[in-house]
C-alpha cells in the first residue's frame, strides 16, 4: 500500500536527519574554539537563529495550524527563560556543579531547559482553558494581556526582579553562575541549541503529520464541521496551545543559555529588537501561516537581516542608504509589506516545503 | 405536559410504527424537546423516535425550525426543555463530539468541509479510530505508521463507494459543488454512525445530481443499515426516499404520516400555501 511505504520512508528520513545532526556536532567539536570568525560571528548568529526558529515555529502551531491569533508568545518564552535560569542558579548554589565544563553542568542545563518548557506548557494549559473560549480579536487581546502580565509579574518577583536580590537573580549573575555561556562555551555547547531546535521541530512535524495534527487543521478550516466529525474541539485547542507554550518555553531556555543576563524587556510585546511577540507573529505570516518549515525559514531570514542591519555597519554607508539602515524597523516594515503584496500566502504559501519538490524544481530549471 | 400539539395519525401509520418498533427499540428519541432564543420559541414539544435502519423525512416551510431541530439532535444547541436519548442514554447538555461518539452524524445545509485539506484527509479526520496514541505519534513509533496506513485504507474504501477514489489527492475546496456534498456524506459515514442526519442534501443540485444522490441514499441505508433522517425542500426527493414524514411549522409538529398521507394532508397544504389558497375554513 502506497501510504505505508510513505510512512516507512518518512521514518528513514528521520533517521538520516538525526545521523546528520550527530555528524554536524562531531565536526563542530573539531573546529578550534579560538577561530575568531567562527566563535565571534557565526556561533552567536546560529544560537540566535535557533531560539527564534523554535519560538516562531511553535507560535505558528497556534496562529497558523490552529488558526487562533496569539499575541503573547513571548510571555511563554519569558516563563521558560526565567524558570530554567533560576533552576540553574539554584543548582549552582546547591553545589550540583562547580565549574561549567563538567558533565553535571550539562545535565543541569538540559534539565533546566526542559523544566522551563514544562512549566510554560502548564501555564499555557491554565491560560488556554479560559482564553480559548474566545476567538479572533478577543483572544488576541487576552493573549496580549497575558504577555504583559508575565513581564510585570517577573519584574515584581522578589527572586527574579528587574535588578535582582542578593540571592542572585536571573537578571544578574547568569553569566558567572548559571545558564549563561561565555563565548567559548557558546561554541563548545552549540550542540545544545542544535539539538533543541531539531528536537522541537521534529516533535512539531510529527504532531502535525499525525491524526492529531490533522484534527487541528480540521478545526482551523471549520470548527463546527470538526465537532460534527467527533473532534473534541475545546480539548484540541487547549492542548495545541499548551504544546506551543511548552516549546516556546524551550526556546526561552535556549535564549537564557545564550544571554549572560536576562531582562524582561526582551520579552515585551514590542521592543527595538526582533525578539518580541509582534515579530514572532510577523515571522509566522512571512513564512506562511500553517507552514512550520516556512516559519523556520522566515525566522532564519529575519535573524540574518537583523544581523546585516545591526552588525555590518550598513548604517554608516553614505547618503540615504545609510540613513535608511539606521532605522531598522523601517526596513522590516518594507520587507513585510512587499512580501504580503507579492506573496500573500507568505514565502511558502502555507504549505510545508518538501526537499524533493525543491530539488525537482531546480532540476527542471537547470535542464 | 400539554398533549394538544401531537397531531392525529392514521391506522396505517400506527401499523407502520408498530412494525418498526418490532425490529428494535429506537436509536434516537426525544421527549418534549424545545428551545427558546430570547423569548422566541424556535422549537417546542418536539417528539421523534428514530428506529434502526429507517428513512425518515422532516419537512416544513422556510423558518419552520427544521435546522434548529438538527442542531438540537447533534448537540450544537442545548435544549431549554425536554430530553434527548440516544439508546437509553440521556444526552442533554453533552458537547457535539459526544453525540458523534454515541452514533449521530450529520451533514450541513451550507457545506462544511475542511476546504484546505485533501479529499482523503477529510474522510480520515472523521474516522473514530484511536489506533495510536499521541506519544507514539510524537516519537514516530511503528504503531503510528501502521495506524495511519489503516486509516488511509478505510478512508479510501469509503471514497470508492462515492466514486471519489480517483480524487483522493484533490483539495476538497476545489471539488465541484455536487461532489463536495457527496464528500460530506462520505465524511459523515466515516464516523461509523447509527443515525445519519442529512440537512437539505439536494440543495443547489441539478436534477441529474439529485437522481445520483437518491441512489446513494438508498445504497447507504441498505449497505450500512443506518437510520437516515432527512430535511429536504425537494418534495419529489422526500416522497421518493422517505418511508414516513414529520411536518413542522413554527417549531411545532403539525403532521405525522406516510408520504402519500402527507401529500394530501390539509394542514400541511395550508402551511405551505397559506390558509386561503388551501380552501380551508
Amino acid at each position: 500500500m502506497r501510504g505505508e511505504r510513505e510512512e516507512v520512508k518518512g521514518m528513514k528520513k528521520g533517521l538520516y536527519l538525526w545521523a546528520g545532526l550527530l555528524g554536524l556536532v562531531l565536526i563542530l567539536q573539531l573546529i578550534p574554539v579560538n577561530n575568531l570568525l567562527f566563535a565571534k560571528k557565526i556561533v552567536p548568529l546560529v544560537w540566535q537563529c535557533c531560539y527564534l526558529i523554535i519560538a516562531a515555529t511553535s507560535l505558528n502551531l497556534v496562529v497558523g495550524c490552529l488558526g487562533q491569533l496569539s499575541l503573547g508568545h513571548c510571555g511563554f518564552m519569558a516563563i521558560g527563560a526565567y524558570t530554567s535560569a533560576l533552576l540553574s542558579l539554584w543548582a549552582q548554589r546547591a553545589g550540583v556543579f562547580s565549574h561549567k565544563e563538567s558533565v553535571a553542568y550539562i545535565v543541569v542545563v538540559l534539565i533546566s531547559i526542559v523544566a522551563g518548557g514544562l512549566l510554560a506548557g502548564l501555564v499555557g494549559l491554565a491560560v488556554g482553558i479560559p482564553a480559548l473560549r474566545l476567538k479572533g480579536d478577543y483572544l488576541a487581546i487576552i493573549t496580549l494581556g497575558f504577555g504583559m502580565i508575565v513581564v510585570n509579574l517577573i519584574n515584581n518577583l522578589p527572586f527574579a526582579g528587574m535588578d535582582g536580590l542578593s540571592l542572585g537573580s536571573a537578571a544578574s549573575g547568569l553569566y558567572k553562575t548559571g545558564l549563561g555561556f561565555s563565548n567559548r562555551l557558546l561554541v563548545k555547547y552549540l550542540w545544545i541549541a542544535l539539538l533543541g531546535t531539531t528536537g522541537a521541530m521534529t516533535l512539531m512535524f510529527k504532531f502535525m503529520k499525525s491524526r492529531f495534527g490533522r484534527n487541528v487543521r480540521a478545526i482551523r478550516d471549520d470548527e463546527i464541521g470538526a465537532a460534527a466529525c467527533g473532534i473534541n474541539v475545546p480539548a484540541y485547542k487547549v492542548g495545541t496551545f499548551a504544546l506551543s507554550a511548552c516549546l516556546g518555553g524551550v526556546a526561552g531556555g535556549i535564549y537564557a543559555c545564550f544571554m549572560s543576563a536576562l531582562t524582561t524587556g526582551s520579552f515585551a510585546f514590542t521592543n527595538n529588537g526582533i525578539l518580541n511577540s509582534t515579530f514572532l507573529v510577523a515571522m509566522c505570516v512571512l513564512g506562511g501561516l500553517g507552514s512550520l518549515s516556512g516559519s523556520a525559514i522566515a525566522a532564519a531570514i529575519m535573524c540574518l537581516l537583523n544581523y546585516l542591519i545591526s552588525q555590518t555597519g550598513l548604517n554608516s554607508l553614505p547618503g540615504w542608504i545609510g540613513l535608511a539602515f539606521s532605522y531598522p524597523m523601517l526596513i522590516y516594515a518594507v520587507v513585510l509589506v512587499v512580501i504580503i503584496i507579492f506573496m500573500p500566502g507568505g514565502l511558502t504559501g502555507g504549505r510545508e516545503i518538501s526537499l524533493k519538490a525543491v530539488i525537482g524544481k531546480f532540476g527542471a530549471r537547470l535542464k | 405536559m400539554k398533549k394538544m400539539s401531537v397531531p392525529e395519525t392514521t391506522v396505517l401509520y400506527r401499523r407502520y410504527i408498530e412494525q418498526m418498533a418490532a425490529g428494535g427499540s429506537p436509536v434516537l428519541r426525544t421527549e418534549g424537546l424545545g428551545i427558546t432564543f430570547g423569548g422566541l420559541k424556535a422549537v417546542q414539544d418536539f417528539n421523534i423516535e428514530v428506529y434502526p435502519g429507517e428513512l425518515l423525512g422532516i419537512i416544513g416551510p422556510n423558518g419552520a425550525g427544521k435546522t434548529t431541530v438538527f442542531n438540537l439532535l447533534t448537540g450544537v444547541y442545548r435544549p431549554s426543555e425536554g430530553a434527548i436519548y440516544i439508546g437509553d442514554r440521556l444526552m442533554n447538555g453533552s458537547p457535539p463530539h459526544r453525540f458523534v461518539e454515541m452514533g449521530i452524524a450529520r451533514t450541513f445545509q451550507n457545506i462544511r468541509l475542511f476546504s484546505s485539506m485533501t479529499v482523503l484527509e477529510n474522510v480520515m479526520v472523521a474516522i473514530r479510530d484511536h489506533s495510536y496514541s499521541l506519544v507514539s505519534a510524537l516519537l514516530g513509533l511503528p504503531q503510528c505508521a501502521r495506524g495511519e496506513g489503516e486509516l488511509r485504507r478505510r478512508a479510501m474504501e469509503l471514497l470508492e463507494i462515492f466514486d471519489l477514489g480517483d480524487k483522493w489527492d484533490t483539495v476538497a475546496g476545489s471539488l465541484p459543488y455536487g461532489r463536495q456534498r457527496m464528500l460530506e456524506i462520505a465524511r459523515a459515514l466515516a464516523t461509523g454512525m447509527k443515525v445519519l442526519l442529512l440537512d437539505e442534501p439536494a440543495a443547489g443540485m441539478n436534477p441529474v445530481e439529485t437522481q445520483e444522490l437518491l441512489s446513494y441514499i438508498g445504497r447507504i441505508s441498505r449497505e450500512f443499515r443506518v437510520a437516515i433522517l432527512l430535511i429536504e425542500h425537494d418534495m419529489s426527493l422526500v416522497m421518493n426516499v422517505c418511508r414516513r414524514i414529520q411536518v413542522i411549522n413554527f417549531g411545532e409538529t403539525i403532521a405525522l404520516g406516510l408520504p402519500e398521507e402527507i401529500a394530501c394532508n390539509k394542514q400541511v397544504i395550508r402551511a405551505y400555501l397559506g390558509g386561503d389558497l388551501a380552501g380551508g375554513e
